[in-house]
């Protein structure tokens, strides 16, 4: 999929923009804070209903505009299978704070999935110019997006991992999407049994609900999570060899708090097992017969571990297991790279994730996703630079911003639409006016 | 504003300004148009409200909101006393009761098992209805909470409380609105719907 044409109003730095884009490699290139970012920012918006940089959407709308009702317009046309798409997010100003909102994916302290901000900015989404639920816009669609923030997610806290795989997730698979809205209730409804036990009486079966939910919610989405870490694993090992120097591979595990270990791992990888919207329904019951061995023997250990912990949950008053408080691993031979990589290793970890995410993308979805490359090249030595042009070549469309343009061979410039980039203005740059 | 305003001005628009879902703004609008009106409009609606301050109590039997007790509903000969319908709110009841396909009585639990809002099991009426079953002559039990997970956890909880009475306990069919189109339904509506079809 692509997307063929882009329109702004009020977003951030630009008061208006008209921009057609090419199915191929699209280059922003202009100085910092000139609104490159902004328009990666735009695009990411529609794929998530987030920004990736902020949680606060105030800030996407540009306040300076005179007179009027104040509100930021993003919009897109999207070439994608069946048939092209018009996607449409406004944030307008609200008298009220809106109440949270579904598929909600921005960033949020440690220890949740999915909450919304407080906000005096109403969102709202229009897909082919009908409004629609936010969780709709999921999918229509899918990017993927790198920066050089990214390599938090190989350094960084566990938080950060999750709500990365919750947004991979989210964009490819609604079954995912709508059981981790759910899960997100459900935890905060259980954590505050929890916290109220403390103050006065709880018979012990006022869990039983929350307790089956959580498990039911929860083993969805762990299941769902391990596929997705399965083929990540996949792809990453045939990129990063071509990435890395050092010769050796990369590989992400899963770390659990339901113990997995001696698990039948075929039986989680078989298609089966997890097929959303077949098999199982978003609160895991079975809709087509019972549901598969895998489900089950998770379910069980889940619900055996959150027995095991039930004492020390009672005392910390918030719930221990669950896909809220897992983590994963990332390893390039045996050494972890977020305790014992390099700075230099951690971003090429990063990198090879995102690309790996690519595959991933379109192995679920079967159309390629577009590729957004945020100010990556600088952050990269020369041979990850080469091998990411290379990489870039072979993707449908990308976009990508730059400060500098002498870090891009010269056949991959000649391919591509240069734009320059100036106080919120866009314009198509000629070679001559580039050196 | 109290010095701009005389007193007894901002002080109705502070009051307004404490109901749900008024703003400042609606507030000062509500306040302006009632000082517009002619005096017997204001004396009605502050009669009105103190009325039902001091009128409305519950019915000792099902807990709805009520002037008489019992309420209309249980005071009813011609309504089906052996079925209750479980509700979260008063208001559905108004909902249920439009339909005019159900002839039974009612039972309001007063909110929803929800420990976020510091409700539990004790704050909702549900001990009152195990007696009001455990009493005998009611043969079914309709749970009509809110299709939330709030709602599901309250059905489940009455579900628990009324098993050993061996009273028959159903819920409120899940799926599909009324003239609505297949393609614009969630699919975990969709999917409660599949779940829940029935031979044609």
């Amino acid at each position: 999929m692509y997307c063929r044409h882009l329109t702004l109003t009020n977003f951030r730095n630009y008061v208006r923009l008209d921009l057609a884009l090419s199915p191929h490699l699209s280059i922003f290139w202009g100085d910092n804070g000139q609104g490159k970012s902004n328009l990666i920012e735009a695009l990411y918006v529609l794929a998530t209903t987030r920004s990736y940089r902020t949680a606060a959407e105030r800030e996407m709308v540009n306040w300076h505009v005179a007179g009027g009702p104040v509100f930021a317009r993003v919009a897109a046309e999207v070439d994608r299978l069946p048939s092209p798409t018009k996607l449409e997010v406004i944030l307008a100003e609200s008298p009220l704070a809106p109440a949270p909102a579904a598929g909600d994916l921005s960033p949020r302290p440690p220890g949740g999935l999915l909450q919304t901000p407080a906000t005096s900015v109403r969102r709202r989404v229009r897909i082919n110019g009908q409004q629609r639920q936010p969780l709709e816009l999921l999918g229509q669609l899918n990017v993927v997006l790198f920066s050089p923030e990214d390599v938090e997610l190989i350094a960084g806290p566990a938080a950060l991992r999750r709500r990365y795989l919750d947004i991979t997730l989210c964009q490819i698979d609604h079954v995912y999407s709508r059981t981790a809205r759910r899960y997100e209730r459900v935890l905060q409804q259980r954590n505050a049994l929890l916290r109220e036990g403390r103050e006065r009486a709880v018979r012990p079966d006022q869990f039983e609900y929350w307790d089956v939910q959580l498990v039911e919610l929860g083993t969805t989405m762990i299941m769902a999570r391990l596929r997705a870490m399965h083929r990540l694993n996949e792809a990453m090992a045939e990129i990063y060899p071509r990435l890395a120097s050092d010769g050796g591979d990369l590989r992400a595990e899963y770390r659990c708090t339901v113990p997995l270990e001696g698990r039948p791992s075929e039986a989680l990888w078989d298609p089966e097992a997890y097929r959303p919207s077949q098999r199982t329904t978003v609160d895991g019951t079975a809709l087509q017969g019972p549901p598969g061995a895998a489900v089950v023997e998770l379910r069980e250990r889940f619900t055996a571990q959150l027995a095991a912990g039930r004492a020390r949950e009672r005392q910390q008053a918030v719930t221990l297991v669950g896909p809220h408080r897992d983590d994963a691993g990332f390893f390039a031979g045996n050494v972890d790279l977020r305790v014992y990589g390099s700075r230099g290793q951690q971003r090429a970890a990063a990198l090879c994730l995102k690309l790996a995410e690519v595959e991933l993308m379109q192995r679920s979805t079967t159309e390629r996703p577009v590729l957004l490359l945020d100010d990556v090249m600088s952050e990269l030595d020369p041979r990850r630079r080469r091998f990411l042009q290379e990489v870039v070549l072979e993707q449908q469309q990308v976009l990508l911003t730059a400060t500098d343009l002498t870090f891009f061979a010269e056949d991959f410039l000649g391919r591509a639409d240069v734009y320059g980039v100036e106080a919120g203005a866009v314009t198509r740059d000629g070679l001559g006016v580039r050196r | 504003m109290s010095q701009i305003l005389a007193e007894p001005i901002a002080r109705l628009i502070e009051e307004f300004g404490k109901l749900p879902g008024v703003g400042p703004k609606t507030a000062q609008r509500l306040t302006f148009y009632l000082l517009r009106r002619p005096a017997e409009e204001a004396h009605a609606l502050a009669q009105a409200i103190v009325d039902v301050k001091e009128q409305i109590i519950f019915c000792h039997v099902c807990f709805n909101l009520s002037a008489t007790d019992p309420c209309q509903f249980c005071a009813d000969t011609n309504r089906d006393h052996t079925r209750i319908c479980v509700v979260e709110e008063p208001l559905d009841i108004l909902a249920l009761d439009r339909t005019g396909s159900y002839k039974g009585v009612y039972h309001v639990l007063h909110g929803s098992f929800s420990p976020m809002e510091g409700v539990l099991e004790d704050d909702l009426k549900i001990r009152e209805l195990a007696e009001r079953v455990g009493q005998g002559g009611v043969q079914e039990v309709i749970l009509a909470t809110n299709a939330t997970v709030e709602g599901e956890a309250t059905a489940n909880l009455v579900k628990m409380r009324l098993q050993d009475s061996g009273v028959h306990v159903t819920r409120l069919a899940q799926g599909l609105p009324i003239g609505s189109d297949l393609e614009y339904a969630d699919d975990y509506t969709l999917s409660r719907a599949l779940e829940g079809r029935r031979d044609y």
